[in-house]
């Protein structure tokens, strides 16, 4: 970003607070994407991408897994809605599938106006794309 | 009803019109962000939900009225970032603004980051914008905002507008200052009544204060954008004029297409440069929006 400015690093003198946007923290052994970046880059993604309908969305939500096939690698997914919508990160582990994006973010409210009157199915167990 | 604002009938064209407007409640209007999502992605979902969209301006894909929608901070389409709920009028003084791509930005008073992140929308992403916000609590917010629509070409600084660094000087400059939100007034029910504070007389020497400092913060022929979300002159032409005094500015014209009124040269005792006529006046009855002052400076 700063390397486009000939003159210098424009902001070097400023005291800063908060620069760009928090892309990477360290889990464990992982190195986890954060759920703002997957959004903005996880279309570009060709492989380890997780189709999952909106029901299965309000089940994650609910704090639920998701059964996934059992011979998925361990690791995290980019999890995104059947139109298209990237969500953010989910991890599977042993053929079950949880969510990794901050409840906080996406409320309840929002999944039940997605799809009114629907009841999360305990069978659905998504769809990959690749 | 008694009209707190009675005091500007003498240069608020149509005044019966204006205090009707006052009288609905603010519609919906949004901003689709395209640093996440195009319109030709996001309008089948939100029409696939029954929202009635209605577009606010001709030649701009971005901004939409929801004319059936209470609270689109609701939607998923919220949090994902694809769309910001967002004043029409607010959205104009980004577009008035215009930084292009690869510029370097200060954003004076930035939080919650509306404009922000409508400015880095405009630059497609490129060159840098500095997002300034004095207050730590206002800080975050800020920072909320502009991770939700995906922002990554700005950083967060703590200074006092008036105050910020001499530094390094910049192409373009926002400064949408504290005022005493006149136009964000609407009649909401019996109960509720305008306020008059203390604050508000205090404003104007604040805002000239900042207004200097943004104006010797610009490279040369680089552009300040001047924007109060209030209609008293005192804090508007009256802050311009006194910059117009001290500086060697002028006034750009502002012509997005959108009806306004010229900025005036008179209230009360004070007469105002006529470089004001170039400033715009953004009135509800003509925009059904929150009221806004603008004017565009040019360093020369």
């Amino acid at each position: 970003m700063v390397r486009s400015f000939p003159e210098g690093v424009p902001v070097a003198r400023l005291k800063v607070t908060k620069v760009g946007l928090k892309a990477f923290r360290q889990v464990g052994s992982f190195v986890k994407p954060t759920t703002h970046l997957i959004q903005i880059f996880g279309h570009a993604a060709t492989k380890s991408r997780f189709r999952i309908t909106k029901d299965a969305l309000l089940k994650l939500h609910s704090g639920r897994d998701l059964h996934v096939p059992d011979d998925m690698e361990k690791g995290y997914v980019i999890l995104e809605l059947e139109q298209g919508q990237i969500l953010g990160l989910g991890f599977v582990n042993k053929g079950s599938l949880r969510s990794q994006i901050p409840r906080k973010e996406i409320k309840k409210l929002m999944l039940e106006t997605e799809s009114p009157g629907t009841v999360p199915s305990d069978t659905h167990p998504g769809r990959i794309t690749d | 009803m008694p009209h707190v604002f009675e005091k500007y009938s003498e240069f608020i064209p149509e005044f019966p019109l204006f205090r009707e407007a006052l009288l609905g409640p603010l519609p919906v209007h949004f901003r689709i962000n395209l640093l996440k999502i195009s319109p030709q992605n996001l309008l089948p979902l939100l029409e696939d939900k029954g929202i009635q969209l209605g577009k606010s301006m001709e030649g701009d894909d971005t901004l939409y009225h929801a004319w059936n929608l209470d609270s689109p901070g609701n939607l998923l389409e919220y949090a994902l970032g694809y769309i910001h709920p967002q004043a029409f009028t607010s959205c104009l003084a980004s577009k008035a603004l215009s930084p292009g791509e690869g510029a370097y930005v200060l954003d004076m008073c930035a939080s919650p980051g509306g404009k922000t992140s409508h400015m880095s929308q405009l630059m497609n992403g490129s060159g840098l914008i500095v997002a300034n916000e004095l207050y730590p609590s206002r800080q975050i917010p800020l920072g909320n905002t502009l991770e939700r629509l995906g922002v990554m070409n700005a950083v967060i600084t703590g200074y006092q507008a008036q105050q910020f660094p001499m530094h390094q000087r910049f192409d373009f400059i926002l400064a949408d200052v504290p005022c005493s939100g006149e136009g964000r007034f609407r009649k909401l029910s019996d109960g509720y009544r305008y306020r008059e504070t203390p604050r508000k007389e205090a404003l104007p020497r604040l805002q000239k204060k900042i207004v200097l400092r943004g104006f010797d913060l610009l490279k040369e022929k680089g552009e300040m954008l001047y924007a109060t979300c209030t209609y008293n002159p005192e804090e508007n032409e009256g802050v311009v004029d006194f910059l117009l005094n001290h500086r060697d500015a002028k006034l750009l014209p502002i012509d997005l297409g959108i009806d306004h009124e010229p900025g005036i040269l008179q209230w009360r005792d004070s007469k105002y440069d006529r470089e004001l006529e170039k400033a715009a006046r953004f009135y509800p009855h003509h925009t059904n929006s929150v009221g806004f002052f603008m004017a565009r400076i040019v360093r020369l």
